[in-house]
């Protein structure tokens, strides 16, 4: 479970404060797949890196599993898998094996528990023939399943996605949904930031909007379609920050 | 730790950039300085230099450094358009009636022409001036001989020259040279590494990944400041090992004058001692920098100034003698690099000099890495 509690974080740009998160609260349940939804600069990534611990926040507190972000970082990070943006971050002069046993090293994963995840990972995302290849060589999509796997090496409980489909092509979109499906089915907890509403809509059992660091929505996607008379999310986002006061919109 | 340092090392030295510039620069750079001082130092002893002469006066003076073999006379009609031609590197202008002018008590000129800026032919002119000073003197005696005047009255004392420092004009040069390439190649050497391990990282993102991992921040930073000294380290070694085996293979001159005899070994362990703390400065220096800049090419301009940082003190010290090194000198990073391999290359070994350079570099090192450690802490300056 992931408790988040009056969360505020600010940067110092220059000579001014910048807020990128105001009084954020929310808890997402175990085994809960949720979707955070709005636009570039809303908020989406502070609010995922303070989730895993790369942020502290300003003000507020989060928990994961019942471990403090800021005080108990090392264990958060135990349980959590994260993978952001479309930047898959790997090393191009290593090969997929070599940035996945780097990985599980720094995970503190055995010798033989290394080679069992990441056989498992290869065959479950098909990349057996490319795992002893050079990154540097591989198409986008190859980069991602290397990353996704990466991300899942060490089996998290928690895993957070932020914009994982920016960028690839339809068939690797496709292996990203069926992997959430996937871990949903594992009991796995997952977040997951896009502005892709169609994807929301098939993986989320619960959708948080937030614009201009602030929590607009926060329910199932059945209550916020009622609440709206309308099933087009597309249509009920524009409209919930136009009420929200985005005068860009 | 030792996990990622394994990692760094492996990454570092499959790039293609890291070999060339660990092993490639410092041979490139210390075998043209071996051989350029080689070359240079045998070939003063035997080159030949042209001198012209205008035809009336060629038995004269030909006649005058009849002792300087290394002088090749030819007599020409115009002397200034041969030498314009760069067919001599000195000519001579004598009046025709010379020895005339000189009986009767007249002042002639003689007209030494060359280039002040050649080297070659500075090296001639003052041949020529030489001996046409043996020659005036001879004329000077003789004329006092006649008017019944001891020659002696010309040299009320004599002075004498002590060279108080064994070596030459060479081995200063040696001296200076070795270093300042040596401190050039592990600045260099080190740079791509330095650039990739952080601001590469954060580029391309797999900071966040890193940072993800149950490993602290500081044995984080630890592991990559360590193979940057170790790659920094390498660079140095290579710098001096080529050096010594240039120097003991493929040159004679150079052989015969850089000789620590029993000192070798000495000298030898002290010189990869101050590798090893100089290297450790350099890592600290370009790892602020790499994390001070977001991309790599923002690392690459922040940390080129500092890779060619040993200029400046090089230039400091390029003109001070062994006997003017003082503490100073060993306690002012960098700066003593150059001070303490000019006393190692005249084989002076002082501990206290040794044990202040190496000590200044690592705490300098020291207090630069913590600096770095206390902005990698900070979010701001690990995240892109």
């Amino acid at each position: 479970m992931i408790e988040i509690k009056e969360v505020t974080k600010q940067f110092k740009d220059k000579k001014k404060f910048v807020t990128a998160l105001k009084h954020v609260s929310l808890t997402i349940k175990e085994g809960e797949v949720l979707g955070l939804l709005g636009e570039n600069g809303a908020g989406k990534t502070t609010l995922l890196r303070s989730i895993a611990t790369l942020m502290e926040p300003t003000s507020g507190s989060i928990e994961v599993a019942g471990f403090h972000t800021v005080k108990q970082s090392a264990e958060v990070k135990k349980r959590l898998g994260v993978l952001f943006g479309s930047e898959t971050g790997l090393y191009e002069r290593l090969t997929a094996r070599e940035n996945l046993e780097y990985f599980a090293s720094l995970y503190g994963l055995g010798k033989h528990e290394t080679k069992v995840r990441i056989e498992k990972l290869a065959k479950m995302f098909g990349m057996r023939h490319y795992l002893d290849r050079k990154v540097g060589g591989f198409s986008k999509g190859m980069r991602q399943k290397v990353a996704i796997a990466r991300t899942l090496l060490h089996d998290p409980d928690i895993i957070l996605f932020d914009e994982p489909t920016t960028g690839l092509d339809i068939t690797s979109s496709n292996v990203f949904r069926q992997l959430v499906h996937q871990l949903k089915r594992e009991g796995k907890t997952i977040i997951f930031s896009s502005h892709i509403v169609e994807e929301v809509t098939m993986l989320c059992d619960r959708v948080v909007m937030i614009h201009k660091g602030e929590l607009v929505y926060n329910g199932t996607l059945e209550k916020l379609y009622e609440e709206e008379s309308s099933t087009d999310l597309n249509y009920i986002f524009m409209s919930r920050l136009v009420r929200g006061g985005n005068e860009d919109v | 730790m030792f996990n990622i340092l394994k990692k760094e090392l492996k990454d570092s030295f499959r790039d293609q950039r890291t070999l060339l510039l660990t092993v490639l620069l410092p041979l490139l750079l210390m075998s043209a300085l071996v051989f350029f001082y080689e070359n240079m130092l045998s070939s003063n002893e035997e080159d030949t230099y042209e001198i012209v002469v205008e035809e009336q006066r060629y038995d004269f003076v030909k006649g005058l450094l009849a002792k300087h073999e290394n002088l090749n006379i030819s007599a020409v009609e115009d002397v200034e358009e041969k030498l314009e031609a760069g067919e001599a590197v000195a000519g001579i202008i004598i009046p025709a009636d010379f020895e005339q002018q000189v009986i009767s008590g007249v002042t002639p000129l003689v007209q030494i022409l060359g280039d002040m800026y050649s080297q070659n032919s500075v090296i001639a002119i003052n041949a020529i001036e030489m001996a046409f000073t043996q020659y005036s003197q001879t004329i000077v005696a003789e004329r006092l001989a006649q008017s019944n005047v001891d020659v002696a009255v010309l040299t009320p004392f004599v002075m004498e020259q002590v060279q108080i420092v064994e070596g030459d004009d060479s081995m200063m040069m040696i001296a200076y040279l070795v270093p300042l390439m040596l401190t050039i190649a592990v600045g260099v050497g080190i740079s791509p590494s330095a650039t990739d391990l952080i601001a590469g990282e954060k580029e391309r993102s797999t900071m966040e990944a890193l940072l993800m991992t149950p490993v602290n921040r500081g044995s984080l930073l630890l592991a990559k400041w360590l193979t940057m000294v170790i790659i920094a380290t390498v660079t140095g070694f290579i710098t001096l090992g080529i050096v010594f085996v240039e120097v003991q293979f493929f040159t004679e001159t150079l052989k015969a004058g850089i000789s620590f005899g029993d000192q070798t070994v000495v000298i030898a362990i002290v010189s990869l001692l101050i590798v090893v703390s100089y290297s450790a400065l350099m890592a600290s220096a370009l790892m602020v920098t790499s994390i001070l800049a977001k991309t790599v090419k923002e690392a690459q301009s922040y940390g080129t100034p500092i890779t060619m940082i040993a200029i400046l003190p090089a230039l400091l010290m390029v003109n001070l003698g062994l006997n003017e090194l003082a503490t100073i000198h060993f306690v002012i990073p960098i700066m003593n690099i150059f001070a303490i391999f000019k006393e190692l290359f005249f084989g002076v070994v002082n501990v206290e000099h040794i044990l202040l350079t190496i000590g200044a570099n690592l705490l300098a090192s020291l207090i630069i890495f913590m600096i770095g450690r206390v902005m990698f802490m900070k979010d701001k300056w690990v995240l892109a």
